[in-house]
């Protein structure tokens, strides 16, 4: 599956249309591989993503959700999880990584991964429940990115500290009048 | 994994058995890499006598040899696992550090990131180092080292939080199970810290030097109090490998100096990663990353940046990175190295167009030439008739010429005499850069590049003085007296112009001083018969031959009437009213006296 | 760390432009050879400061018997909101726990209040007989306080420190193997002079030198511990100071009284610790007054955090001072003393654990125990504990890596002489969580009244 996602082929990655002029209409593409995964080829529009409310990252990542679910694995599965993916599932983590990073980022393609499966409620091959659900925890953007902002500004504090701490100027020290 | 324990007797089984793996080690790199096979210590007695102690392996760069200790190799039972283990010591020699000068480079850009707590740097350097090599082996060569770290994790505490940070970076980048290489102690933060780290090493495995800032920014929380710094060193000793990797090795030459470039790979991978997507979701792609990097200038502030341009490290710091480097450097060698170092782009050029008036230019034998060294130094014959295989640094030399002084129909450039000031109004030029002292390397150097004869004298007096055993040719010796330093008394000696050696040295002689307002208390101080030192001033210009300079840091027009009274003596008086001006005058002053055009000063 | 010299004398005194009696006293031919430089470092927004504190100092306001200061509930409110170690501290003090020297020295970042100004940060290392080395972290002008809190003490005897260029106010004389010295001026006093200096010859070009540079200077104020004093006081330089100022240990009531006659003048003993400075002054045995009303004093049982009854002895524990980079909250001192109310002045009564741990080198001579910590700061040594019989005997047990046990041996023989007794313990270091530095010794003032240094 990772593997798979690192094959997204370039057109995927195109720009998205949202203005109704250039690029990729990310609308019909999503429709499009709905419609596939449900096997129903003359349906019609089955989401309305309302792209122009969403952000040019996020409909990247659509667009990477779909090269990602052509693998064949999602066509032996129930469709029934893809309009709450794609309206709601993706919304927080896109703007937090450059879209290209989902195809060539190790990790990032895992969570991509990761974050699919958890959303169609199977997990990969081998894993127990709690060990699909740490193994995504633990490659999260989301989760890390929160962790980092919380813990930052005293962090850099406290280095800030040490830092001066060996400086020569704070070394110097003062005059001292008398034995402590 | 065998499970029956090796007896005592097994060592030298054991050691035949990794021999004969070797070569097959030396493959998984490149069958043409040329190592030597290791040292194989039959005892921790005997590894301790190598140097190797707390782990089983250790590289030394300095003779590109590979250490292995093959009793702890059978006490943390990791006998069945020789070729992993030699694979990733000859990765030490083959990818990083891989030589001496990069191996400080990795040094001084940890150090940097790590301000503060820079005692931790061979520590990072090797997990750093480590961390490249077993992601490349076992991801890009397809070694199974997963099966080391899981073998010895086994037996070991993983209490230190670097520790689990960095362990849990091995399952980060090999896809492990949670806890597997990192015990119990998980925490969110170690996840994030860890899948941070993570990325460096797959981002920067091949410009590996540009990701050492940023691991080190990473690693810096859980080593920023000394007792987590020490649990983390006890419990990660077995893997401390390449720690004193440079022991006893050459100076490698250009590391007094920070460039930029260096500065803008020390950025927190934190700041990185919030900073990528700050004001991000619209239009992403046309936007230039900003804030990604921190101001250089508040950086190089904060590295203490000193010298001509302030590119440049305190000698204080850059003596305690070197002797972390090579514990075994020796101060006075590397306080020299320094102000070379800084003098170097200021010197006279190599006399090279005097092949002619110059045969008496003979060459004396040759030095090792280092990275940093004018490349003009460098003798490639000399080079080519150690090793065919070109290692800068290593197998590269530099000529070293004499002249020969008896042949009095020559004309020779004028003997060079530095007497600089070292009262208590100086700084320490070994803690904190010293103007004078740099002016004194670049004209006392440039002298010796022309053929001159150089004596060098510190004076603070009333006091001490320490001044070379006469006019050399030594350039170690020359600068061991300028970089020294006493702090005693108030100015210059005078009464040091009575030297014996000024009244023995053959040809002209060119006496210059360095020193400040003071000068002048002392000119007019006198001795038990009631001279005054002026007196000594001028015969010692008279008696030199070549001219004499004072170079006061002072204000023209203060003193007037001393200061005409050195005049008529034949004095010259130059003032510099900023420290920083000793450069100018210093270039001036070798270029005019010690550049040679087939002109005579 | 070792301190260093950092610094150009613009930065050490902003505020002076006339530095010509420090050239003088630097360049002195009979001065000592220097060894450091070193400044107040107040600019004019810090002088500020410092003038307000020493109005408050003035007036002395101190709480009353059974009585909390006014000032605490707000102060424990900023320590609540801007100290990370007090985020969750309590606003009633008495349901704090108290602090202990390894939690700071642990993480002393940890006690920096967001409102310090960390460029305006200074550091300090100090170690003691107790405990490890320690990095405290202050400000110029809490440092600075020094010279207001002593002058409000002087002023109960009407006397008062001179300003401006003319002399040296400040003399802190030491007498040890090694320490820092330098010449130096106080902005508070306009310029006035301080030094500190060291009566070991060998800091000296010539040993009378000692004599005429303090003679030529004349400082008024002269500060040391009670064995530099009896030092001082054999040298017997003729100076006039205003007052004498002893600390660092218990100052025994026969010697001040033998200072008072040779010197003239009257001697303090002064109660005073690195992480807040100044705290109590005594003038007569046994009663020390306290001299900051800014400094909250508990006296507290050594085994839990509640208060001892009125009058009763306990462990001293301080809240409050005016440093921004360690604002103390129930910070136990270590030394123990009942409190009282003279006047409505609160005194420590009996105070003590501060009698100094002697130890003498092989030929009887006074070895002051900072050389030691300094000898064995070279050594990258897990803890170590040191202990000196009455035979002069010494037992070192010491745990650490990388540490090769001849050289230790070798530093220990370069201080007590190459011939004393010592046994030596080495281990390789257990997994201790705090680093462990004891001395003890059997030796007492008695036996040190046979000795000369």
């Amino acid at each position: 599956m990772i593997h798979h996602i690192k094959q997204c082929p370039a057109e995927f990655l195109g720009q998205p249309d949202r203005n109704g002029r250039s690029g990729i209409n990310t609308e019909a593409l999503v429709n499009d591989t709905v419609r596939a995964l449900t096997g129903d080829a003359t349906a019609p529009r089955l989401i309305d993503i309302a792209a122009a409310r969403r952000s040019l990252a996020e409909l990247s990542l659509q667009q990477i959700c779909c090269w990602a679910l052509s693998h064949p694995f999602f066509r032996q599965i129930d469709s029934g999880w893809l309009r709450q993916f794609f309206c709601k599932g993706l919304s927080e983590v896109a703007p937090l990584v450059k879209p290209e990073q989902w195809v060539k980022d190790e990790e990032r393609a895992e969570e991509l991964a990761r974050m699919i499966l958890s959303a169609c409620g199977k997990c990969p091959g081998g894993e127990s429940e709690a060990e699909a659900a740490d193994r995504f925890d633990s490659v999260s953007t989301v989760k890390r990115l929160k962790v980092i902002e919380e813990t930052k500004a005293a962090m850099e504090r406290a280095q800030e500290i040490r830092r001066q701490m060996a400086e020569k100027a704070a070394r110097e020290a003062a005059n001292v009048y008398s034995r402590e | 994994m065998k499970e029956t324990p090796v007896k005592v007797t097994d060592i030298p089984a054991i050691r035949d058995r990794w021999a004969a793996t070797w070569p097959e080690a030396v493959k998984v790199w490149n069958p043409y890499v040329t190592l030597r096979e290791p040292e194989w210590c039959m005892s921790q007695k005997m590894a301790e006598k190598e140097g190797l102690t707390g782990s089983f392996a250790m590289i030394r760069l300095t003779d590109h040899r590979i250490v292995i200790d093959i009793e702890t190799v059978k006490d943390y039972r990791v006998e069945d696992f020789a070729l992993q283990v030699l694979a990733h010591e000859i990765g030490h020699h083959v990818l990083i550090p891989a030589n001496n000068y990069d191996n400080a480079g990795l040094f001084k850009r940890i150090r940097i990131a790590l301000a503060g707590i820079e005692n931790r740097a061979p520590l990072v350097s090797n997990l750093y180092s480590d961390l490249i090599i077993n992601d490349t082996l076992q991801r890009t060569l397809h070694l199974d080292m997963a099966a080391v770290y899981r073998h010895l994790q086994a037996t070991c505490p993983v209490t230190s939080k670097l520790h689990v940070w960095y362990m849990r970076t091995y399952e980060y980048l090999w896809s492990l199970p949670r806890g597997s290489l990192s015990g119990p102690q998980q925490s969110p933060q170690i996840d994030a810290d860890a899948s941070l780290a993570a990325s460096v090493v797959r981002s920067y495995a091949r410009n590996w030097l540009d990701g050492a800032g940023r691991f080190a920014l990473l690693a810096y929380p859980y080593l920023i109090e000394d007792n987590e710094h020490q649990k983390a060193r006890n419990e990660l000793a077995r893997y401390l490998d390449a720690e004193k990797s440079s022991d006893g090795s050459d100076i490698p030459g250009g590391m007094a100096e920070i460039d930029d470039q260096i500065l803008e790979g020390i950025v927190d991978p934190r700041s990185e990663a919030i900073a990528s997507y700050e004001g991000k979701g619209e239009a992403e792609a046309d936007q230039p990353d900003r804030s990604d990097k921190p101001e250089l200038s508040k950086l190089r502030s904060t590295t203490g940046g000193t010298g001509p341009q302030q590119r440049y490290q305190q000698p204080g710091v850059y003596i305690d990175m070197m002797k972390q480097v090579d514990p075994s450097a020796d101060e006075n060698k590397l306080v020299n190295r320094y102000y070379r170092d800084i003098a170097l782009p200021y010197l006279v050029p190599f006399p090279s167009d005097m092949t002619e008036p110059l045969a008496e230019l003979l060459p004396e034998g040759t030095d090792p030439w280092e990275p940093g060294d004018p490349i003009e130094e460098l003798d490639w014959f000399e080079t080519a008739l150690v090793s065919p295989i070109i290692v800068p640094g290593i197998t590269t030399r530099s000529r070293v010429f004499s002249v020969d002084y008896d042949t009095p129909e020559k004309e020779q450039p004028f003997n060079l005499y530095v007497g600089i000031d070292c009262s208590g109004s100086m700084n320490n030029p070994r803690i904190n850069f010293s103007w004078p002292i740099c002016a004194g390397t670049i004209v006392s150097l440039s002298a010796l590049r022309a053929g001159a004869r150089v004596m060098s004298c510190l004076s603070g007096e009333p006091g001490l003085f320490l001044e070379t055993p006469g006019f050399i040719k030594s350039e170690n010796e020359v600068l061991t007296v300028l970089t020294s330093y006493l702090g005693t008394g108030y100015a210059y000696g005078i009464p040091r112009l009575k030297s014996p050696y000024l009244e023995s040295i053959k040809g002209k002689t060119h006496l210059l001083i360095v020193s400040d307002d003071d000068i002048f208390s002392m000119l007019q101080a006198k001795d038990s018969d009631g001279r005054e030192n002026y007196e000594i001033a001028e015969q010692a210009l008279a008696r030199a031959g070549g001219g004499g300079t004072f170079v006061l840091h002072s204000r023209p027009g203060w003193h007037k009437e001393d200061v005409e009274r050195l005049q008529k003596m034949g004095w010259v008086v130059h003032y510099v009213t900023a420290e920083s001006e000793m450069l100018d005058f210093a270039r001036a002053f070798a270029d005019r006296f010690y550049r040679r055009k087939g002109k005579k000063p | 760390m070792k301190p260093v010299q950092g610094l150009t004398d613009e930065q050490r005194f902003p505020l002076l432009k006339d530095r010509r009696l420090l050239e003088k006293l630097r360049q002195d031919e009979c001065g000592p050879l220097f060894n450091f430089g070193s400044g107040d470092r107040l600019d004019a927004a810090a002088l500020q400061r410092l003038a307000a504190y020493s109005r408050t100092l003035a007036t002395k306001e101190f709480w009353h018997e059974n009585e909390q200061p006014f000032w605490l509930p707000d102060y424990l409110g900023w320590c609540k909101t801007t100290v990370e170690a007090y985020r969750g501290c309590s606003l009633v003090l008495s349901e704090n726990q108290t602090l202990h020297r390894e939690q700071i020295a642990e993480r002393p970042w940890k006690f920096v209040s967001t409102d310090a100004i960390i460029d305006e940060m200074l550091a300090y290392c100090t170690s003691g007989t107790t405990g490890a080395p320690m990095d405290v972290l202050f400000d110029p002008v809490s440092q600075a306080t020094w010279i207001p809190q002593l002058e409000s003490i002087l002023a109960q005897k009407n006397i008062r420190i001179e300003r401006g260029p003319d002399k040296v106010a400040i003399c802190l004389v030491c007498h040890q193997e090694e320490t820092l010295t330098y010449a130096s001026l106080s902005t508070w006093l306009d310029g006035a002079g301080v030094l500190k200096i060291n009566l070991n010859p060998k800091d000296w070009k010539k040993p009378q030198d000692r004599q005429t540079y303090l003679e030529k200077y004349n400082p008024e104020i002269i500060t040391g511990d009670p064995f530099t004093f009896m030092a001082l006081a054999q040298l017997n330089p003729s100076i006039r100071p205003k007052a004498m100022v002893s600390s660092a240990m218990t100052l025994q009531e026969g010697l001040r009284q033998l200072l008072q006659k040779q010197f003239g003048c009257p001697v303090y003993d002064l109660y005073s610790l690195t992480e807040c400075r100044m705290i109590a002054v005594s003038e007569k045995p046994g009663i020390y007054q306290l001299i900051r009303p800014e400094l909250y004093v508990e006296i507290l049982h050594p085994d839990s955090d509640e208060k001892v009854l009125p009058g009763a002895r306990g462990e001293i524990t301080v809240t409050g001072g005016i440093n921004p980079f360690l604002p103390l909250l129930r910070y136990r001192t270590g030394d123990f003393a009942s409190l009282e109310f003279i006047n409505g002045q609160p005194c420590l009564i009996d105070l003590e654990g501060r009698s100094p741990t002697l130890f003498l080198n092989q030929e009887r001579g006074f070895v002051n125990h900072v050389d030691i910590s300094r000898a064995l700061s070279g050594f990258s040594l897990a803890g170590f504990t040191l202990h000196q019989q009455k035979d002069l005997s010494l037992d070192f047990s010491a745990w650490g890596t990388g540490v090769s046990e001849e050289s230790l041996r070798q530093s220990l023989a370069e201080i007590f002489g190459k011939d004393i007794q010592m046994q030596v313990k080495f281990a390789k270091e257990l997994l201790t969580e705090t680093k462990k530095v004891k001395y003890s010794s059997e030796i007492n003032e008695m036996d040190l009244q046979s000795c000369r240094r």
